[in-house]
C-alpha cells in the first residue's frame, strides 16, 4: 500500500512537471509577430556576430515601432517572422512593422481593444459603426489632413473616392467601403436546361417569368420527375435591407439602392416609390406559380448553393467573379455535362433594370492618437494606396517573387510560398480585407485559366449595379436601421406569402417603419443628402 | 433464492395494465425519438466527412455515404495549421485543466474547513463572481496589463478557477467524514497529507467530473482566443475550426481567402477531428460521471 502511494505520487509529480513545462514551452513566445529589417537584400537576418548584423540591429533599434492592428484577411496565410514582403515595406519606410491581423476579422475584438485603451498605431475597425464614430467623437484617432499633401496616393483616394468621409472637413482614416463602385452578383441559369427547353437567357421580367414556369413544370433535367423549380437565392439581409428580388423592384423603376425620391424631391423609403407595389405583384405571382425555392426565405449561401448543384433549381442570384468556375465544376459533380450562364439582370417594360446595390458597409483605416509617428503612420497607408504597395502585396519582389517575360507574369512559387502569399498566383496575406478585395482591384492571377471568364462577370455585374442615393451612413442609420429592416422583411415576408394584401401590407409597413424610428432616419439622411449635393 | 425465484416469477406473471403498457410504449417511442434527434447530427457530420462532394450532393438525407471519400480527412491531414492548433488546444486543454485542478483542489478543501476563520467572507467573495463579472473590456485590460497578449497563458490563467466547479468539490469535501480527518491527524499525517493521501483518493468521482468539466471548457474555447490572441500559429483548434464553417461575408463576396469554400465533406471532416478527441475521453469518466453530479450537489 505504501509503496503504491509513492509510486502514484511519484508519477503525479512526473505528471505535474511534464504538464508545466509543456505549458511553459507553448506559452512562452507572447512576442507579437515583428520583422526585422536588412540591408536591402530583402533576406532575413543572418547568424548574429557579423557586423552586418550589428548594423542591421542599430538601424531597426531606430525605426520607429508602427504597430497594426486590423481585421484584414483572417482566412490568408499566416505571417511569420522573417517575411519578405513586411521587411520590404520596412526598408522602404524606414520602419519597423508589427501587424496584428485579429481572427475572424472578429471587429469586436478590435474595438474592445480600442476601447480598453489598447491603442496600436494604426488601427483598421468596421467603418459605419457606432465604435468607429465614437473613435471620432472620443479623439481616439487621429485627422489626417496635415499628412495629405506628403502622401499622394492617400489624398487621391479621399478626395476622389470618399470626399463624404469628412467630418466638418477631417478626413480620420481612409475608408474602404466593399463593392462601392463594382461588383459581381448575377443571376446564374443552367445553360443545359435552356438547351433542353429550346429557350434563351431571359433578357426581360416577362422572358424571365417563362423561363422559371418552364424549369418548373417541363422537366427541364429530363429525369421524368416534378422535381425541380425555377429561382433560389438567399434570404433577404437584416444588414443591408437587400432582397433576393432586388431585380424585379429595380425593372419596375426602383433607381436607388437605399431610399427613393418622390416627385417633391424628397427622401422615401424604397417601399413607398410607385415601383414597390407592381413589383410585389409580380414577385408574388412568381411564388404563387411555385416556381420559386420555398425555403428561400431561410436560404444562407451554402444552401442556395447546394440546391442549384443539386439539380433542384435552375437559376441562382449568387456572386461570381472568382467563384465562378466553383459554381460550373460543383454543379458537373452530379450533372457533368451541365453549363451555367449569366447576362445582365432582367429589364422591365421601360428597359430599366437593376440588381447589387452600391455597398455602403466596409472598413476604415485610422492613425490612433496613441501613435508616436503619426507621419510614419500615414506614409504606410499611403505606401498600402500606392501603385508600388499594391504591386507589391499582390506580387511580391520582382526576380524573387516573380520575375516578368514581356508583359506575362511568370510566378515563382517557391519563392513565394516561404512568405505569406496564398497559391497559384494569388496575393500576400497583407493585399487584402483592408483597403482591396479582389474584386474591388479586379485582381485576379494572369494565370488563371478562367480569368477572362471571371472578369467578364464583374463587368456585367457592375453594370447591373444600383448606386446609393446617400454614400455614407448616418448615425440613425447605424443604430436603427438594421431593426427597421427586420420590420421590412417581416411585412415583406407577410405579402409574398398572402398573409397581409400587398397594398395594405406597403401602408401598414409604412406606418410601422416610420413610428419605430424610420422618420427620425429619414430625417437625418436628408440632411446628409442635402450635404452631398452641396459638395 | 428459491423464495426469491418464485416471487420474480409470480411478478412477471402480473399483466400490466393496458394504460401502463401505452405508457411504456410512449415513452420508448418519445426518448428514441430524443435519442435520435440527438444521435443524428454526429451521424451525419461522421457520414458527410468520408463522402465525396458528389457523394454528399446526391441525397439531402445522409445515412451511408454513398461515395466513400477520404479527401476531406486528406485536406485536414495536410494542412499544416489543423497539427499546429491542436498541438496548441492539447497545450491549453492539458496544462490549463492541470493548473484548474490544484487550485480548485486546494480552494474548495480549505473552503469546507469550518473552523477556517472568514470562510464564508472567502466564499462570498467567490460566489459574487458568478453573479458579477469583470466584463470583456476590464478582463481585457487585466490580460493586456499583465503581459498575457498574443500568449496561450491568456487562455489558462484567466479562467484557472471556476467558481461553480470550486462549489461542486467544496459541497463535496465537506459531505466527507471528519473522523477520516481526525484519524489521519492522530497518525501523524500532515494537512497537505490529509488532503492528497486521504481526501482525494476517496474524492475521484468529484474529482474526474470536474477535471472533464474543465477539460471540456478549454478543448471548446474559441473566444478567449479571438481576445487575446492575433497570432495564427497560436489559434487553438476550435478558432481553425470555426474558420473553416463560418462564412466571412464580405471576403466571400468580394473574392477574398475564404476556408468557408472548401466543400462540405472537408468542413465536416474538420469537425470530426476536433470533436473525436473530446468524444474518446468521455466513456473513460462516465463512470464517475453521475456519482460526481450528484454527490457534489447535496450541500449548499
Amino acid at each position: 500500500m505504501k509503496k503504491n502511494t509513492g509510486t502514484t505520487r511519484k508519477l503525479a509529480s512526473a505528471l505535474l512537471a511534464a504538464v508545466m513545462l509543456i505549458s511553459a514551452a507553448g506559452c512562452g513566445s507572447a512576442a507579437p509577430q515583428t520583422t526585422e529589417a536588412t540591408g536591402g537584400d530583402a533576406q532575413p537576418a543572418a547568424a548574429a556576430g557579423t557586423e552586418q548584423e550589428a548594423d542591421t540591429a542599430a538601424k531597426t533599434d531606430e525605426r520607429p515601432t508602427i504597430r497594426w492592428l486590423t481585421t484584414g484577411d483572417a482566412a490568408a496565410k499566416a505571417i511569420e517572422d522573417g517575411d519578405r514582403i513586411v521587411e520590404a515595406i520596412n526598408e522602404r519606410l524606414g520602419i519597423d512593422l508589427q501587424v496584428e491581423i485579429v481572427p475572424e476579422a472578429n471587429t469586436e475584438k478590435v474595438n474592445v481593444a480600442m476601447a480598453s485603451g489598447d491603442f496600436p498605431d494604426i488601427v483598421t475597425g468596421a467603418y459605419g459603426t457606432s465604435a468607429t464614430q465614437s473613435w471620432i467623437q472620443n479623439g481616439m484617432v487621429i485627422p489626417l489632413n496635415d499628412y495629405l499633401d506628403d502622401n499622394a496616393a492617400l489624398k487621391e483616394w479621399l478626395e476622389q473616392d470618399y470626399p463624404w468621409s469628412a467630418v466638418d472637413g477631417a478626413y480620420y482614416g481612409a475608408p474602404f467601403i466593399a463593392q462601392y463602385n463594382v461588383a459581381n452578383t448575377l443571376i446564374v441559369f443552367r445553360q443545359d436546361w435552356l438547351d433542353n427547353l429550346g429557350l434563351e437567357y431571359p433578357q426581360t421580367l416577362e422572358e424571365m417569368k417563362e423561363v422559371l414556369i418552364r424549369f418548373t413544370t417541363d422537366d427541364p433535367d429530363g429525369d421524368g420527375k416534378d422535381n425541380t423549380y425555377g429561382f433560389t437565392a438567399e434570404g433577404p439581409s437584416s444588414t443591408t435591407g437587400a432582397t433576393p428580388f432586388d431585380w424585379v423592384f429595380h425593372a419596375y423603376g426602383l433607381e436607388h439602392g437605399d431610399y427613393a425620391l418622390n416627385e417633391a424631391g424628397e427622401i422615401i423609403p424604397t417601399f413607398d416609390d410607385p415601383s414597390f407595389v407592381p413589383a410585389m405583384n409580380y414577385i408574388k405571382e412568381l411564388w404563387d406559380l411555385g416556381v420559386i425555392d420555398s425555403e428561400l426565405m431561410l436560404n444562407d449561401t451554402s444552401k442556395k448553393e447546394e440546391k442549384f448543384y443539386q439539380g433542384k433549381a435552375g437559376a441562382m442570384q449568387a456572386a461570381l467573379f472568382r467563384h465562378v468556375s466553383r459554381h460550373e465544376s460543383s454543379l458537373q459533380e452530379l450533372f457533368p455535362e451541365a453549363s451555367i450562364c449569366y447576362d445582365l439582370a432582367p429589364a422591365g417594360e421601360n428597359g430599366k433594370r437593376g440588381l447589387s446595390r452600391q455597398g455602403k458597409d466596409g472598413f476604415m483605416t485610422c492613425v490612433t492618437a496613441a501613435c508616436e509617428h503619426p507621419d510614419k503612420a500615414a506614409a504606410f497607408i499611403n505606401f498600402m494606396l500606392s501603385e508600388e504597395g499594391i504591386e507589391l502585396v499582390r506580387l511580391g519582389i520582382e526576380g524573387v517573387h516573380y520575375t516578368k517575360d514581356g508583359d506575362t507574369i511568370v510566378y515563382n512559387e517557391e519563392e513565394r510560398e516561404k512568405d505569406a502569399f496564398a497559391p497559384n498566383g494569388w496575393a500576400h496575406a497583407l493585399a487584402w480585407g483592408s483597403f482591396f478585395w479582389p474584386l474591388e482591384s479586379g485582381y485576379i492571377p494572369l494565370t488563371d485559366p478562367n480569368r477572362e471568364r471571371a472578369l467578364e462577370t464583374v463587368e456585367l455585374a457592375t453594370k447591373c449595379q444600383v448606386p446609393n442615393l446617400v454614400k455614407q451612413k448616418t448615425p440613425a442609420e447605424i443604430s436603427d436601421k438594421s431593426a427597421l429592416n427586420d420590420i421590412f422583411i417581416q411585412y415583406f415576408s407577410d405579402m409574398l406569402q398572402g398573409k397581409i394584401g400587398i397594398e395594405e401590407g406597403q401602408k401598414k409597413l409604412d406606418a410601422e417603419w416610420r413610428a419605430n424610428g424610420g422618420d427620425a432616419v429619414l430625417e437625418e439622411v436628408t440632411a446628409a443628402y442635402r450635404a452631398q449635393e452641396t459638395q | 433464492m428459491m423464495a426469491r425465484t418464485e416471487r420474480t416469477k409470480a411478478s412477471s406473471h402480473i399483466r400490466e395494465s393496458l394504460g401502463s403498457r401505452i405508457f411504456n410504449v410512449v415513452n420508448v417511442l418519445l426518448l428514441g425519438f430524443i435519442a435520435f434527434t440527438t444521435f443524428y447530427p454526429f451521424w451525419d457530420c461522421f457520414v458527410v466527412s468520408f463522402s465525396s462532394l458528389k457523394g454528399y450532393l446526391a441525397t439531402s438525407v445522409h445515412l451511408w455515404p454513398s461515395e466513400w471519400s477520404l479527401e476531406g480527412y486528406r485536406y485536414m491531414v495536410s494542412s499544416a495549421e489543423l497539427w499546429s492548433s491542436y498541438a496548441n488546444s492539447i497545450i491549453i486543454t492539458v496544462g490549463g485543466t492541470a493548473i484548474n485542478m490544484i487550485i480548485t483542489i486546494m480552494a474548495a478543501y480549505v473552503l469546507s474547513k469550518r473552523n477556517l476563520k472568514g470562510h464564508r467572507v472567502l466564499m462570498f467573495l467567490a460566489v459574487f463572481t458568478m453573479m458579477f463579472s469583470g466584463g470583456i473590456i476590464p478582463t481585457y485590460m487585466v490580460v493586456k496589463d499583465v503581459g498575457l497578449m498574443n500568449s496561450l497563458w491568456a487562455m489558462i490563467l484567466p479562467t484557472a478557477v471556476n467558481t461553480y466547479n470550486l462549489i461542486i468539490l467544496r459541497n463535496f469535501f465537506l459531505d466527507l467524514p471528519a473522523e477520516l480527518e481526525e484519524a489521519a491527524l492522530l497518525d501523524g499525517c500532515t494537512e497537505a497529507g490529509v488532503l492528497f493521501r486521504i481526501m482525494l483518493p476517496i474524492s475521484k468521482p468529484a474529482v474526474t467530473t470536474v477535471t472533464l468539466f474543465y477539460a471540456v471548457d478549454h478543448w471548446n474555447d474559441f473566444f478567449s482566443a479571438i481576445m487575446y490572441i492575433n497570432k495564427k500559429q497560436q489559434w487553438p483548434l476550435q478558432l481553425f475550426l470555426r474558420s473553416m464553417l463560418f462564412q466571412n461575408d464580405a471576403a466571400y463576396a468580394s473574392g477574398g481567402e475564404s476556408l468557408f469554400l472548401l466543400g462540405q465533406p472537408m468542413k465536416m471532416a474538420a469537425v470530426m477531428m476536433a470533436i473525436i478527441p473530446i468524444m474518446c475521453a468521455y466513456p473513460f469518466f462516465q463512470r464517475y460521471f453521475t456519482a460526481g453530479m450528484t454527490v457534489g450537489a447535496v450541500k449548499g
